[in-house]
C-alpha cells in the first residue's frame, strides 16, 4: 500500500479511475474542474481575465434591476474625467473640438444676430408720429403702452403664459391664445418650470438678481419673470423684444398688488385665482405685423409696363388734344376761314365750316400745328369774305402789281405805294371796282414812271454797260454773252420810243484805245472792234441805221473804261443826219 | 380646483419610480431624475367628491454624491417617504429625509411607504421599525409595485391627510 492509498484510508484500494467517478458523483468535479478553479483561486492574471468576460453582462443586468443607477456612476465618471483633465488637459480638448467650434460659432452668430435684431427694433421704431399715435391709444385704452407697442411693431406671439405660485411650484391660472396651447399639460410643466428654475438657481448659485429668466425650446422661448410669492412664464414664438419683459413685470406687480394675501395663504385652491384672467390674457399678444411680403418682381414689372404704356398713352392722347386745339385755334384766327362746327369720327376731328378760295389751305395749317392729315378732315364750304386781310389778297390777286408796288387796305380803300409805270395805274383804276370790298384806289402813294423817264433810265442803263476784250479780238464769254442780251433788251426798249417827231435815238458804240505807241494804228484797231462789235448787234437784230462806230483816247488814267473796250451812249439826232 | 404638491423621497433604488408609475399621469422623461434631479407627474383623486389635482414631485434618491436640493421639497403638502424593505439601510436613509423633509416643509403630511412587499422573506425591517414609526404618529404602508394596490390607497390617504379629512 502506497502511501497515497494509505492517506485516503478506505478509498485507498480504488483505482485513480474509479476515484475520479467518486469525486464527481460527490462534488459534481472531476479532476480537471478541479485543477482549473485552484487555477483561478492562485493566479489573480487568470482570475482576472476570467471576471473580466462577465463584468460587462453583470453590470447590465444590475442597472436593469435597479440594483446600481447610472447616477450612481455618474460620480465615478467624473471623478475619472477630472482626473483625467488634471493630468492632461489637452487630451480632452482635442477630442471635444469638433463639438465645441460649432458650438462656440453658434453662439457667437446668435450674440450677433441678437444685437442687430435689438439695433434694426431701435431703429425701425424710432420716435415717429406712429409712437405717438401709439402713446395717445395707451392713455385712452387702460392697457400700457409697452402692451400696444407689442402688439403692433413686433413679429412675435405670446403663446401662452402661467402664473405659477414660487413656493410650491403650482400653476395658479394660465392664458393661452385660445388657438393651439404649446404646454401640453400645464399643470405639470408648471411644477417642472419651477423646479427648472430651482435647479438652476441652486446649481449655479446666483443670486436674487440673476435668476433664470429666459428658456430656449425648440421655435419657443420661455420668458420667465419672477415676483415675491408669484411667478409669471409666457411662451413665446418668435423673437420678442425686451418691451415684453416691461410687460410681464407689470402684470407680476399687478397680481401682487391684487392678491399678495392669497399668495401667501395659499394651501391649493386655485379658484381664488381666477380674478387674475385680465391681466394674464393682456400679456398674449396675438397680433402679429404684417411680415414684409417679398415683392413680386414679375408682377412689379408687368405692372411698370402697364403704368408705363397707359402714361405714353395718356400724353398722346392729351398731346393730340392740345395740337388739335391749336390747329383749331390757328383755323380760327386764320382770315377768310370760319370754323361753324367740330366732331370726332373714328378718332378723326372733322372741322366745319366755310372758306375763301384765297385763304390760306388748312392742310397746310396743319402741318404748321405737326397735325397729321390722317388725324383731321375738313369739310369747309366755299364763300367771299371780307376780311381786311382777304379783301387786300384778292387786290394783290386782281391787281398784280409789280414787287415796287405795295397795297393796303382799310375801310373800303384800297391804298398804293411805290414806284410803278403808268400803263400798271392805267390798268388798275379799270379792274379795283371789281374787287370785292374795295370802294376805292387811292394811287396819290405812287410814283407814277411816265415812258419818256423810262426810256431815260434805260438810257442811263445802257451808258452804264462796257465790254473788254483781248487785243484784236471781239469774242464774248459766257457772262458777256447774258450781259450782251440785256442790253439789246435795254437798246430795244430805247428804240421803240420817240420823244419828238424829229429825232430818231442812235446808239454810239464807242471802242476805247490809247495813245500808246502807234496812235493812228491804235485808233484804227479800235475802230474795227466797234465795228465788229456792231455786227454782233446786228446779228442780235438790232437795225443797221441806228447804229454808229465811234473811237475814244483815253486821256486820263483815271477815266472809266479802259482800253480794249466798248462802251454806248445813247443820243438822239434828226433823221437825215444820220 | 384644489392643487397639491406631494413629494416622493428615499434612497436610491428603493422603487419610487416604479411604484407610482402605473398610478400618475407622466409626461416627462425618466432622464430628469438623473440631469436635474426631479420628475413631476401627476395623479388626480377624488376625495368625497372633491377633485384633488396633486403634483407628483418624484425626486432623485439621496445619497452621498447628491444631496437632495431643499427648493424641490418646499411648499409639499404631502411627503412619501420611500424605503426598500430589503435594504436596511434605506431605512436609516428614510429617517434621515424625514428629518429633512419636517425641517423644510413642516406643514407637510409625511406617508411611510415600506416597499417590495412581494420579497418580504428577504425584509430587512421588521415589525418593531414599523412600530417605531408608528409610534411617531407616521402612517406605514407596504406597498409593491408589482402585486398590490396599497399606493393606491396610499394616494388616497396623503389627500385626506392634506385636506384635513
Amino acid at each position: 500500500m502506497t502511501q497515497k492509498d494509505r492517506n485516503l484510508g478506505i478509498f485507498g484500494g480504488l483505482s485513480e479511475v474509479k476515484m475520479n467517478e467518486l469525486r464527481k458523483m460527490i462534488i459534481g468535479l472531476d479532476t480537471e474542474d478541479l485543477r482549473r478553479l485552484t487555477l483561478l483561486i492562485n493566479d489573480p492574471e487568470a482570475f482576472a481575465e476570467e471576471i473580466s468576460e462577465l463584468l460587462p453582462h453583470s453590470l447590465k443586468l444590475m442597472l436593469e434591476r435597479d440594483k446600481v443607477s447610472y447616477a450612481a456612476l455618474i460620480p465615478l465618471v467624473e471623478e475619472a474625467l477630472k482626473d483625467s483633465i488634471r493630468k492632461n488637459p489637452k487630451t480632452l480638448a482635442d477630442i471635444l473640438f469638433p463639438i465645441m467650434m460649432p458650438a462656440i460659432r453658434k453662439a457667437v452668430a446668435e450674440d450677433i444676430k441678437e444685437m442687430i435684431d435689438s439695433l434694426n427694433s431701435t431703429l425701425e421704431n424710432g420716435f415717429s408720429p406712429q409712437r405717438i399715435g401709439w402713446r395717445f391709444k395707451a392713455l385712452f385704452s387702460g392697457k400700457s403702452y409697452a402692451e400696444i407697442v407689442l402688439s403692433n411693431a413686433y413679429i412675435f406671439r405670446v403663446k401662452q403664459v402661467f402664473l405659477i405660485h414660487k413656493k410650491t411650484g403650482l400653476l395658479l391660472n394660465s392664458a393661452s391664445d385660445n388657438q393651439n396651447p404649446v404646454a401640453k399639460d400645464a399643470d405639470m410643466v408648471s411644477s417642472m418650470l419651477s423646479a427648472i428654475k430651482d435647479f438652476v438657481q441652486d446649481s449655479f448659485d446666483v443670486d436674487q438678481e440673476n435668476e433664470l429668466s429666459t428658456i430656449k425650446v425648440g421655435q419657443f422661448n420661455i420668458w420667465i419673470e419672477q415676483g415675491p410669492g408669484a411667478i409669471i412664464a409666457a411662451i413665446v414664438e418668435g423673437e420678442a423684444p425686451s418691451l415684453l419683459r416691461t410687460v410681464l413685470k407689470e402684470t407680476v406687480e399687478k397680481v401682487h398688488l391684487k392678491q399678495s394675501y392669497d399668495l401667501d395663504k395659499f394651501d391649493g385652491d386655485v379658484d381664488t385665482f381666477k380674478k387674475t384672467d385680465p391681466f394674464l390674457e393682456n400679456c398674449i399678444i396675438n397680433e402679429q405685423k404684417e411680415k414684409k411680403k417679398k415683392k413680386p418682381l414679375i408682377l412689379i414689372v408687368l405692372l411698370l409696363i402697364i403704368i408705363g404704356l397707359a402714361s405714353y398713352w395718356t400724353y398722346r392722347f392729351i398731346e393730340k388734344e392740345i395740337r388739335i386745339d391749336k390747329l383749331e385755334d390757328a383755323l380760327k384766327a386764320e382770315p377768310g376761314i370760319i370754323i361753324t362746327d367740330d366732331e370726332r369720327v373714328n378718332g378723326k376731328t372733322i372741322f366745319e365750316g366755310l372758306r375763301d378760295p384765297l385763304a390760306t389751305k388748312p392742310r397746310l395749317l396743319a402741318k404748321a400745328n405737326n397735325v397729321d392729315t390722317s388725324e383731321v378732315d375738313f369739310n369747309l364750304k366755299a364763300f367771299i369774305s371780307l376780311d381786311s386781310k382777304m379783301i387786300l389778297q384778292r387786290a394783290y390777286a386782281i391787281l398784280q402789281p409789280p414787287k415796287t408796288v405795295e397795297l393796303s387796305f382799310s375801310n373800303g380803300l384800297l391804298f398804293a405805294t411805290g414806284e410803278v409805270e403808268e400803263d400798271w395805274v392805267t390798268d388798275a383804276q379799270k379792274k379795283y371796282p371789281f374787287i370785292i370790298g374795295v370802294n376805292k384806289f387811292d394811287k396819290t402813294g405812287l410814283f407814277i414812271l411816265t415812258n419818256r423817264s423810262k426810256v431815260e433810265k434805260r438810257i442811263l442803263a445802257i451808258e452804264e454797260y462796257f465790254f473788254v476784250f483781248k487785243y484784236k479780238t471781239v469774242q464774248l464769254n459766257v457772262s458777256q454773252e447774258i450781259k450782251f442780251k440785256n442790253l439789246i433788251d435795254e437798246v430795244n426798249t430805247v428804240l421803240d420810243f420817240n420823244f419828238s417827231q424829229d429825232s430818231v435815238p442812235v446808239l454810239v458804240v464807242l471802242a476805247h484805245t490809247s495813245y500808246d505807241g502807234n496812235a493812228e494804228a491804235n485808233k484804227n484797231v479800235a475802230f474795227d472792234r466797234a465795228q465788229q462789235f456792231i455786227n454782233l448787234m446786228i446779228n442780235a437784230g438790232l437795225p443797221m441805221e441806228v447804229l454808229v462806230p465811234k473811237t475814244d483816247f483815253i486821256e486820263d488814267i483815271e477815266e472809266a473804261y479802259p482800253v480794249r473796250s466798248v462802251s454806248f451812249k445813247v443820243i438822239y439826232s434828226k433823221p437825215e443826219d444820220l | 380646483m384644489i392643487k397639491k404638491k406631494v413629494v416622493m423621497l428615499g434612497s436610491f433604488a428603493v422603487g419610487k419610480t416604479s411604484l407610482v408609475q402605473r398610478f400618475v399621469n407622466s409626461i416627462f422623461s425618466e432622464k430628469y431624475l438623473t440631469t436635474i434631479g426631479v420628475k413631476i407627474d401627476q395623479k388626480i383623486i377624488n376625495i368625497d367628491n372633491t377633485e384633488v389635482n396633486l403634483l407628483l414631485w418624484d425626486i432623485h434618491g439621496n445619497d452621498d454624491y447628491q444631496k437632495i436640493k431643499p427648493a424641490y421639497i418646499m411648499g409639499s403638502s404631502g411627503c412619501f417617504i420611500v424605503i426598500d424593505g430589503t435594504r436596511r439601510s434605506t431605512l436609516e436613509t428614510g429617517i434621515e429625509l424625514i428629518e429633512t423633509a419636517k425641517k423644510t416643509a413642516p406643514d407637510s403630511h409625511i406617508i411611510i411607504l415600506i416597499n417590495k412587499s412581494d420579497l418580504k422573506e428577504d425584509w430587512d425591517i421588521n415589525d418593531h421599525d414599523i412600530n417605531e414609526f408608528k409610534s411617531q404618529g407616521f402612517e406605514v404602508f407596504e406597498t409593491s409595485a408589482k402585486t398590490d394596490n396599497t399606493v393606491e390607497h396610499a394616494f388616497t390617504r396623503i389627500s385626506e391627510l392634506m385636506l384635513n379629512k
